[in-house]
């Protein structure tokens, strides 16, 4: 079913990676840090579960884009924050190119046939 | 009168992990970061007007049960999940000729016991032994019926103590190694034991036994065989287990 608010669960699937290599790529976040600014920057429109974003975590820690760290927040109790990694960096340089290059080639699209939207 | 206990959110979230930590999908450090996000969800509901209980009950929810997480994180701990499967096959691998074990000395002591006792000849006048049809019937009825209770006592065991059994050997593993491997060493000792017995039982009653030398032979090779193969297959199982409940420990 397509409806235009929410995300499809593929397109989900496919941005999460991305997303959270440009989260990181502007500082360290843990995994809760991580829904909230998500949710905050998409307006809503993407919803990420507790369930499917922890093993992606952990998924891309163990490809080495990201390292982790267990640490004592300032509210005492012990978070585990995530980082990038120079591998991660250089994926978020990829990822943006190919976003990009969908990006763009959509809106040119969208912009010769605006009878389509 | 309903009388209605104070919440408690510590022991409220121990209690959700203990939930959580029932499955192998989820190693200790998931469970320290789940629970972490669990406690930020809390206190970040506990700002509206919700009472912490509240607060709880809906962070819980929206993180979802045990169902909704576990596919999840198998994925990525997939060599957890299997090699749990692993310590269930080796489990059941060497339960079941133990119980078969168990049910054949039952039957064999009931019927060899039975004959010999009410002074039943085993052998003929000739002193060959002779497959009496009678002797036939009782020794498969009896068989059967040692190894359906057999099964159906191990059943009982596990549905109604499982608990207990469940308890009794986590804190069995909690001991040194050679605690294990002795305690596994005397079980099959005992039934080896047993089972020379029963074959010196034979031999004595059934002469024709005694001329059986290939029979013989091969079922005495095949003792050695699993002598080396049984206590290989728990030594095994006992690292196996002892890795996972080290895995599982305070999760």
């Amino acid at each position: 079913m397509y409806s235009a608010a929410m995300l499809s669960k593929e397109l989900v699937a496919a941005s999460t990676v991305p997303l959270v290599l440009s989260i990181l790529g502007e500082g360290e976040s843990y995994g809760y840090a991580l829904i909230q600014r998500v949710r905050e920057l998409s307006g809503g429109g993407i919803e990420w579960t507790e369930g499917m974003l922890y093993p992606v975590l952990h998924w891309m820690e163990k490809e080495a884009l990201i390292e982790s760290e267990w640490r004592e927040a300032g509210t005492g109790r012990k978070r585990k924050y995530y980082r990038l990694r120079k591998e991660g960096r250089k994926a978020l340089q990829a990822e943006r190119q190919q976003w990009l290059t969908v990006h763009q080639t959509l809106t040119r699209l969208w912009k010769l046939k605006p009878h389509l939207t | 009168m309903e009388t209605k206990t104070a919440f408690d959110l510590n022991t409220a979230i121990q209690r959700w992990r203990d939930h959580l930590s029932q499955s192998p999908c989820f190693r200790r450090e998931n469970l320290d970061e789940l629970e972490t996000h669990l406690r930020d969800a809390v206190a970040a509901l506990r700002g509206t007007t919700l009472s912490e209980e509240e607060a709880f009950l809906v962070a819980a929810r929206r993180l979802g049960g045990a169902p909704a997480l576990e596919p999840e994180f198998a994925k990525v701990n997939g060599q957890e999940v299997w090699l749990n499967r692993l310590l269930w096959m080796l489990l059941g691998a060497q339960l079941w000729p133990l119980i078969c074990c168990c049910a054949n000395i039952l039957a064999d002591a009931t019927v060899m016991g039975g004959l010999v006792g009410f002074g039943h000849p085993l052998k003929s006048p000739t002193g060959q032994f002779v497959l009496l049809p009678t002797v036939l019937v009782a020794a498969t009825a009896a068989h059967l019926l040692a190894l359906g209770s057999c099964v159906a006592a191990g059943w009982w065991v596990f549905r109604r103590k499982g608990r207990t059994v469940a308890n009794t050997a986590a804190s069995v593993l909690r001991r040194p190694l050679f605690v294990q491997i002795l305690i596994c060493a005397i079980i099959p000792c005992v039934l080896m034991g047993i089972n020379v017995g029963r074959s010196a039982f034979i031999m004595r009653w059934l002469p024709a036994a005694r001329h059986g030398g290939v029979y013989m032979s091969v079922s005495y090779g095949m003792w050695l065989s699993s002598a080396v193969v049984g206590p290989a297959l728990a030594v095994v199982t006992i690292l196996l287990a002892r890795r996972q409940l080290r895995l599982r420990a305070n999760s």
